[in-house]
């Protein structure tokens, strides 16, 4: 993305004291800008219109202005604004900018503590959302950062989860995306009575962990059948973490294991549960 | 695990006794058999015993909807409601007024825990799933009301055999339950066979037990009622208490036990063997004796000393209650061989008593013994192969 893309000057013309510096993340219907504005660092996400992503993107603001959890990233002082340039309508707000790793792109394995440091955060950015009734229903390493210099996790992309979800079910035989992070409950739930709960996300938070811990996915992996990742997701029983890592604590590797139930049930029916377990954890 | 006594039509002194021997260590309580001012006469003086036991009572609103339903003394409670249909719980008003009146009456009583009222299920799909859920979340609601309430609330689930065919159905309602903010569930089997055995078709028995793991496992009390032999299943899964009682009918539960019976003759002497885990007639106990095989049979409580010196087993005077106390006495017998701290290794012990007692039942039939076809070993096969296959489920 050499070139500055025409929509960002009307955008920095329309409010005083906002400077749009560079991309961090550019997609065709969403694009993220580091910016300033009134001297401060923010993230600028921009939209092109739809019923729909103006809809999410009121959900995600209305989210992030809820919570007031250290591990859910948060909003920006500009609200949601429509703009139309040329043929095309745009929205746009300002969200935190943390300046960090993205986890899909950090060495891995990590260090035990931090794993577990990455766990225990997460899940109290899970219980947030899930006091508002809300799941995120797309955590995997690139929603989220590890904050420079800091063993400190920061989720992001609240409320994009339902689109991710609508097109990764279309893409059946494909293993794509947010495919590989997908919940037996997201699946089997498609069609169900019962809405996803909670326990969907700490699935995806065990699918992470077994990521930073072993270095691989434990659904998609060279010693995993390769014939289609629902399939695995639904019925494959990840390997234990020790035949990869065979120093892991067995209460951490228990942990995580658990979260990869494929019952809901048999996961953790309270997320202070989990938080006392992950505490609970003896490390070497 | 705690075993506590069903109680049932004709009490006596059986709870008293076994509270006072310590073979059980609770009561559930059930309406049904005792008018309300006999019933807080008795709570009174069994919660202020010196053993401390855990009251409980089983509202029995299901017997409401039970067709033509014998419903004993339960119309004389305030709480209780005659005659009712599914239709009666299609507002959300009837579901908190049923709830609310239930629980109520037993705040005012000096019990342990608090149950909520419940309906049959018949399937975990169906519109009397919906039900027994709506009233359960109903009990948590009202109970978050309650300032000041200590002690537990229980949510009742009585569902049939039959709902747990299907695993996925299983996996469903274990999913929605799990989400209640509850101290604990009290579960009940309704049974398809009202006659009284051992036999649990295998697979559903592994949903049974599955049940009572993933609810432990999440933190909830479990409390398992009419469950008699089984228990022996539910403690390997960790439940945290089991109750049986003295007659068939407060064995096994069966929803027949609330439709009038046309009487019939008294039951045949039973004695509760912990190393067969079967309840065996007095006279099959003869038969062990005449192949010199009494002492591998006996449960060795405290209750078989009246069996000493005797020529013939059933040639004892063997009361109601005598046959109370020692078949409680050896379901706790039985319970206190299996006490590892995991459940693998909790059900690996279960799995060799029932090994054990198919051992025996071949070695006595290879000497000729037979037995009826209930008090034979044809449950420990279902035992067993249910055990396996949940072993095969779960990691720790």
């Amino acid at each position: 993305m050499g070139v500055r893309p025409p929509l960002l000057d009307p955008i920095e013309q329309a409010h005083a004291g906002l400077v749009i510096i560079g991309p961090i993340r550019a997609g065709g219907q969403k694009s993220v800008w580091r910016a300033t504005y009134n001297g401060n660092t923010y993230a600028l996400k921009i939209l092109k219109f739809t019923a729909e992503a103006a809809e999410r993107a009121k959900r995600e603001i209305n989210i992030m202005k809820s919570c007031a959890c250290p591990h859910i990233v948060r909003f920006g002082p500009l609200d949601l604004q429509e703009i139309k340039i040329g043929a095309e309508d745009y929205i746009y707000y300002l969200e935190e900018f943390i300046e960090g790793t993205p986890l899909d792109v950090v060495q891995k394995p990590i260090p035990f503590d931090l794993c577990r440091t990455l766990g225990l955060q997460i899940c109290e950015a899970v219980d947030h959302l899930w006091r508002l009734k809300t799941v995120h229903r797309d955590i995997k390493p690139g929603n989220i950062i590890q904050r420079a210099a800091q063993n400190d996790f920061v989720l992001l992309d609240i409320g994009l989860a339902l689109d991710l979800q609508g097109t990764t079910l279309t893409a059946v035989g494909n293993v794509v995306g947010t495919t590989l992070y997908l919940s037996p409950d997201q699946l089997k739930l498609v069609n169900a009575r019962r809405d996803l709960d909670f326990r969907s996300d700490l699935h995806a938070l065990g699918v992470v962990m077994y990521e930073c811990l072993t270095g691989n996915h434990p659904l998609w992996n060279p010693r995993t059948p390769q014939n289609n990742i629902f399939g695995n997701i639904l019925n494959f029983k990840p390997l234990p973490i020790r035949d990869f890592r065979p120093d892991t604590p067995p209460v951490l590797e228990e942990i995580v294991l658990r979260l990869l139930e494929k019952e809901a049930n048999l996961r953790f029916a309270r997320i202070n549960h989990l938080v006392e377990e992950l505490e609970g954890v003896v490390l070497p | 695990m705690k075993l506590y006594a069903q109680h049932g039509w004709g009490k006596g002194e059986k709870i008293d006794r076994g509270l006072a021997d310590r073979i059980v260590e609770g009561v559930i309580l059930s309406p049904h058999d005792e008018s309300p001012s006999d019933l807080r006469d008795y709570i009174k003086t069994v919660s202020r015993r010196r053993q401390r036991p855990d009251v409980l009572l089983d509202p029995q609103l299901y017997v409401s909807l039970i067709r033509d339903a014998n419903e004993g003394k339960l119309p004389q409670y305030g709480y209780y409601k005659q005659n009712l249909g599914l239709r009666d719980f299609a507002t959300l008003r009837n579901v908190q007024q049923f709830v609310r009146q239930c629980i109520d009456f037993q705040l005012q009583l000096e019990l342990t825990h608090i149950i909520s009222p419940t309906i049959c299920v018949d399937s975990f799909t169906d519109r009397s799933a919906q039900i027994a859920l709506s009233l359960a979340q109903e009990a948590v609601e009202y109970w978050e009301g309650i300032s000041g309430e200590r002690r537990p609330l229980l949510i009742s689930f009585v569902f049939s055999e039959i709902a747990l065919t299907h695993a996925e159905h299983v996996s469903e309602f274990l999913d929605t339950i799990s989400l209640l903010e509850a101290d604990g569930f009290y579960l009940v089997v309704d049974r398809n066979n009202p006659g009284y055995s051992q036999d649990f078709q295998s697979s559903r028995l592994t949903q049974m037990m599955r049940m009572v793991y993933s609810l432990k496992r999440s933190r909830f009390q479990v409390i398992c009622g009419y469950s008699d032999f089984l228990n022996l299943l539910y403690h390997a899964t960790n439940a945290d208490a089991g109750a049986t009682g003295w007659s068939q009918k407060l064995k096994r539960f069966n929803r027949g036990r609330f439709v009038p019976s046309a009487g019939g003759r008294r039951p045949r002497d039973r004695y509760a063997s912990s190393k067969l885990i079967n309840s065996i007639y007095l006279t099959e106990l003869d038969a062990c004796q005449d192949v010199d095989k009494l002492n591998a049979v006996k449960s060795e409580t405290r209750y078989d000393a009246c069996f000493d010196g005797q020529s013939y087993p059933s040639g004892i005077s063997w009361s109601s209650e005598d046959g109370a106390l020692h078949h409680w006495a050896s379901i706790s017998k039985l319970l206190e061989n299996v006490k590892s701290t995991t459940v693998r290794e909790r059900l690996h012990q279960a799995s060799q008593l029932v090994s054990q007692a198919q051992a025996l039942y071949n070695s006595l039939a290879r000497l000729g013994v037979r037995f009826e076809s209930p008090n034979g070993p044809g449950h420990l096969e279902n035992w067993s192969e249910a055990i396996s296959s949940l072993l095969n489920e779960i990691r720790s």
